[in-house]
């Protein structure tokens, strides 16, 4: 036989399937690997719900617990805390909470909580990750003066939150704290990690 | 040549035999024949194990929702995803039905009508999360003792100090007792429990001579035939395989797939190995001169 | 895309290591079955740093951490399980693969001349590969491996004079533990993987440089045609790649066969008393290292102690391994290849096969009487292969070596 019998178009097919079959095989191999890096089984155990006893928890003042590696703060706020959140809406960048990713559904009121008194959020600011200070103190002077109704100070980079976790328009931070997903398990007792049943 | 393989043959053959004498203690042990894809026995066997032996034995290596998972879920989903069509295409439902749709969407359904309507509430992922609930509901029935959390490793509630008194010596932790002593070794063990009235719990054992452990089993022993307890240790140590190696029970299955995927490569690779060789066979790069 | 290729040629000789290394690289027509294990040696060396760079991020190397952290693997991180029987299987399937590599060294003759130095560079390597499979095996933090290192560790106690001293600077302490356990992380897991590295670079160098040898021992460079292309030599690239990826693919399928249906391999491949934590207290009744490193183990217990000291069983273990260095300059035959060789190098090659496995097979068992003789015996014997060597390959009759490679 000569080389005029060789296959250029055969050739050309098997070589297209090999190297298709055998990059999906490396595909194959890959995503166990990619994987590993998901939470493990400890971590998700270590994030398990976590539940908060709230029975001695007084008017304006804030605990902190960590869920999932993360603070959430719990705090229960008073008459004129609630009444003043209606008032902020022209500094706010998002005051009626329409960035749904921020808080589940039974959180998307003018309080972001299921009962206006107490709050539950997520203490990590949305800007760049870091924890904001409780400043609840009406009219600081650093924070605005008379403007200011209480609320969170981000050292970082300088954003402001109310006592709702809504974001002061102009702040680095994009978006509204987050609201994790909570549930009153008794009057007293909170589980974070949740939802409320249906 | 011949002789040199022959040789190696006899060699590999005396190797293997002589590890199987090596891996068996003074005591002939009875096969325990497990089979780890044998659903019911693992359940079984994980029940047993929580009623008579997590009291002292922590397998703290493996978590209650791991072996909720891997043993439970599947009953559930199917016997879910049944109900379901059952409901949707009209067809009468059994009372496990109502069971498993009560279980999976977290309220007490008693009739077709509540079904459908808590059905109809949920979307896809509420579903998946009840299923999950529905799940860890399973595990807190059935084998959680305790107040612990699903997540938790599962640790013996005995106190070290007093099992050292009790027993004089902690009773081991059982994760890995399938790897390291393996399935016979376990069941025949559990089952070569003989009366000795010099030992403190009046028992002593063939296969663990002098043990501190009492035998714990003998009531299972009494109340059956041979047979059923017999079947009772092979599920115990069905579970504890399982248990050495959760791994196992996906391993398995997915060494097929592999295989067979590289089978596919294989032909293709030789196929292309094959037509390129053709060059130096016939073509340009045939041997000159 | 020519100009990109033609940017990175002005600045990187891509194009030129393609050719000099791949495409113009002339290997022999004639490999056979014996010609796939080199390059499924690399194979195996990267899927042992990569699997062994995520196992990395998930072990802890603490003995009141590491048994339990190669659990963790095992159970609660996503396919951690499969990582590391990925990782532990192919410790043992590198073995394999290199002393089959090694065996058809031997067969055709490769650490002849002109190829000494690929020969001693390989058997470094494997000198090192073996420290890494040792100290691999240490991390698991098992009985086998608490008490393996403890057993293959106190022989440097042995040496005389310094022997208790440098004992106690091996292991940072006065018996294994975290310092020891420590230390054998950081050098399994980068200071030995980068001389390997670096080790394999330069045989493969060192192999293009000569070039192959084949399995009729003739060198292919003696006869080229007008282009300078040697008459029996095919380029590398495409023809020995696509020839080592279906060897890959059946490598590949043996060795998941193993990943999947048989992790343990009943116990050669994961030790059964390496599923018992570490106890210091407690001694397995039996102690055996890995079966790759049990030959040499044996030729330590065979030898006897003198003058009250283990010493000459630990130099007669390293001189087994040492005493391969000196393989090119003990064979005196003309002919390379176990084609054309004379009877009595088939007969020695034989005799020290059996011995080889024979001692490896003597060192996983306990000490008896009879196995205490045997492996006297065989390490006479493995000892002999060598000593003879130059004698056994001057005599005999050779078969004619052709001027040219048969094909066959």
């Amino acid at each position: 036989m000569s080389e005029q019998t060789i296959d250029l178009k055969k050739r050309r097919f098997l070589t297209q399937a090999t190297s298709v079959v055998g990059v999906v095989g490396v595909g194959f191999v890959a995503w166990p690997f990619l994987s590993t890096w998901n939470p493990s089984a400890r971590a998700k155990a270590a994030g398990a719900p976590v539940e908060v006893d709230i029975s001695k928890l007084e008017e304006g003042q804030l605990v902190r617990v960590l869920w999932r590696k993360k603070p959430v703060w719990i705090f229960k706020r008073d008459k004129t805390t609630i009444s003043n959140l209606s008032t902020l809406n022209s500094v706010l960048t998002d005051p009626s909470s329409s960035e749904t990713s921020q808080q589940p559904e039974y959180a998307k009121n003018l309080y972001r909580s299921i009962n206006p008194d107490i709050a539950v959020i997520v203490g990590v600011c949305t800007h760049l990750g870091c924890s904001p200070t409780h400043r609840p103190e009406l009219g600081a002077a650093d924070l605005g003066g008379d403007t200011w109704k209480g609320g969170f100070y981000c050292p970082c980079h300088g954003s402001k939150f109310d006592l709702a976790g809504r974001v002061y328009a102009g702040a680095p931070a994009p978006t509204n704290l987050v609201i994790p997903p909570y549930h009153f398990v008794s009057d007293s007792l909170i589980q974070i990690g949740v939802d409320p049943k249906a | 040549m011949k002789k040199l393989l022959t040789t190696t043959a006899s060699v590999l053959a005396g190797l293997t035999i002589s590890f199987n004498l090596l891996a068996g203690s003074n005591v002939q042990l009875d096969r325990a024949n497990t089979d780890i894809r044998d659903q019911k026995s693992l359940q079984n066997g994980a029940q047993l194990f929580m009623d008579y032996c997590s009291g002292c034995h922590s397998i703290s290596f493996m978590r209650y929702n791991r072996i909720a998972e891997d043993l439970f879920l599947d009953d559930i989903v199917e016997a879910y995803k049944q109900a379901k069509t059952n409901l949707l295409t009209n067809k009468p439902l059994s009372a496990t039905d109502f069971q498993a749709l009560s279980n999976a969407v977290d309220n007490s359904v008693k009739n077709i009508k509540q079904a459908k309507e808590s059905l109809g509430k949920l979307s896809d992922s509420q579903i998946e999360k009840n299923l999950s609930k529905a799940t860890d509901r399973m595990v807190e029935k059935n084998l959680v003792f305790n107040a612990d959390k699903v997540g938790s490793p599962i640790i013996s509630s005995m106190p070290k100090k007093g099992a050292e008194a009790w027993f004089g010596t902690t009773p081991p932790d059982l994760s890995l007792v399938a790897r390291s002593k393996g399935t016979d070794w376990i069941y025949t063990y559990l089952r070569s429990f003989y009366k000795d009235d010099s030992r403190p719990f009046g028992v002593n054992n063939k296969v663990l001579t002098n043990v501190s452990m009492p035998d714990v089993l003998w009531h299972l022993k009494e109340s059956k035939s041979t047979k059923d307890f017999n079947q009772d240790v092979r599920d115990i140590t069905n579970f504890l395989d399982y248990v050495g190696e959760p791994a196992k029970l996906v391993r398995v299955d997915l060494g097929y797939k592999v295989l067979g995927f590289l089978f596919i490569l294989f032909i293709l690779s030789y196929l292309l190995k094959k037509e390129y060789w053709r060059d130096v066979k016939y073509g340009k790069w045939k041997a000159k001169d | 895309m020519d100009n990109n290729k033609n940017w990175i040629d002005q600045r990187f000789p891509l194009t030129k290591v393609w050719n000099e290394h791949l495409a113009e690289y002339y290997t022999p027509r004639n490999f056979n079955f014996w010609y796939f294990f080199g390059s499924l040696a690399m194979l195996v060396l990267v899927m042992q740093i990569v699997t062994g760079i995520f196992l990395t991020m998930h072990f802890k190397p603490d003995e009141l951490k590491a048994f339990a952290s190669v659990e963790y693997i095992m159970r609660d991180v996503n396919w951690g399980w499969l990582i590391r029987y990925l990782h532990s299987t192919g410790a043992s399937a590198f073995f394999i693969v290199i002393y089959l590599h090694m065996y058809r060294g031997l067969l055709y003759g490769s650490y002849k001349s002109p190829r000494e130095l690929i020969w001693i560079l390989g058997m470094i390597l494997y000198i090192a590969l073996m420290a890494e499979a040792f100290m691999g095996y240490v991390l698991p933090w098992g009985q086998m491996s608490y008490w393996g290192a403890q057993v293959i560790i106190s022989l440097f106690g042995s040496v005389p004079l310094i022997g208790p001293d440098l004992l106690e600077w091996i292991l940072g302490d006065y018996a294994v533990g975290d310092p020891a356990l420590n230390r054998f992380f950081s050098l399994h897991v980068i200071a030995l993987p980068l001389i390997l590295v670096v080790l394999v670079f330069l045989h493969i160098v060192a192999l293009h440089t000569v070039g192959s040898n084949n399995p009729d021992g003739v060198e292919i460079k003696k006869n080229k045609d007008k282009n300078g292309i040697p008459k029996d030599g095919i380029p590398f690239h495409p023809y020995y790649s696509v020839k080592d990826i279906v060897g890959v693919v059946v490598f590949l399928m043996l060795f998941s066969a193993v990943v999947f249906f048989a992790p343990a391999m009943n116990g050669y491949f994961l030790e059964h008393a390496n599923f018992i934590e570490a106890n210091p207290l407690k001694t397995p009744e039996h102690i055996a290292p890995l079966w790759y490193l049990t030959p040499f183990y044996s030729v330590l217990r065979a030898i006897p102690p003198m003058f009250g000291s283990q010493f000459p069983g630990v130099v007669g273990m390293f001189a087994a391994l040492l005493i391969l260095l000196a393989l090119p300059w003990l064979d005196r035959s003309k002919v390379k290849s176990i084609r054309y060789r004379s009877a009595p190098y088939k007969y020695a090659l034989g005799i020290f096969v059996v011995s080889f496995i024979y001692l490896g097979y003597l060192g996983m068992q306990p000490v008896t009487p009879t196995n205490a003789l045997l492996a006297r015996v065989f390490t006479i014997t493995y000892f002999g292969f060598f000593i003879l060597m130059p004698w056994f390959t001057s005599i005999g009759k050779t078969k004619e070596v052709p001027k040219r490679v048969t094909g066959k």
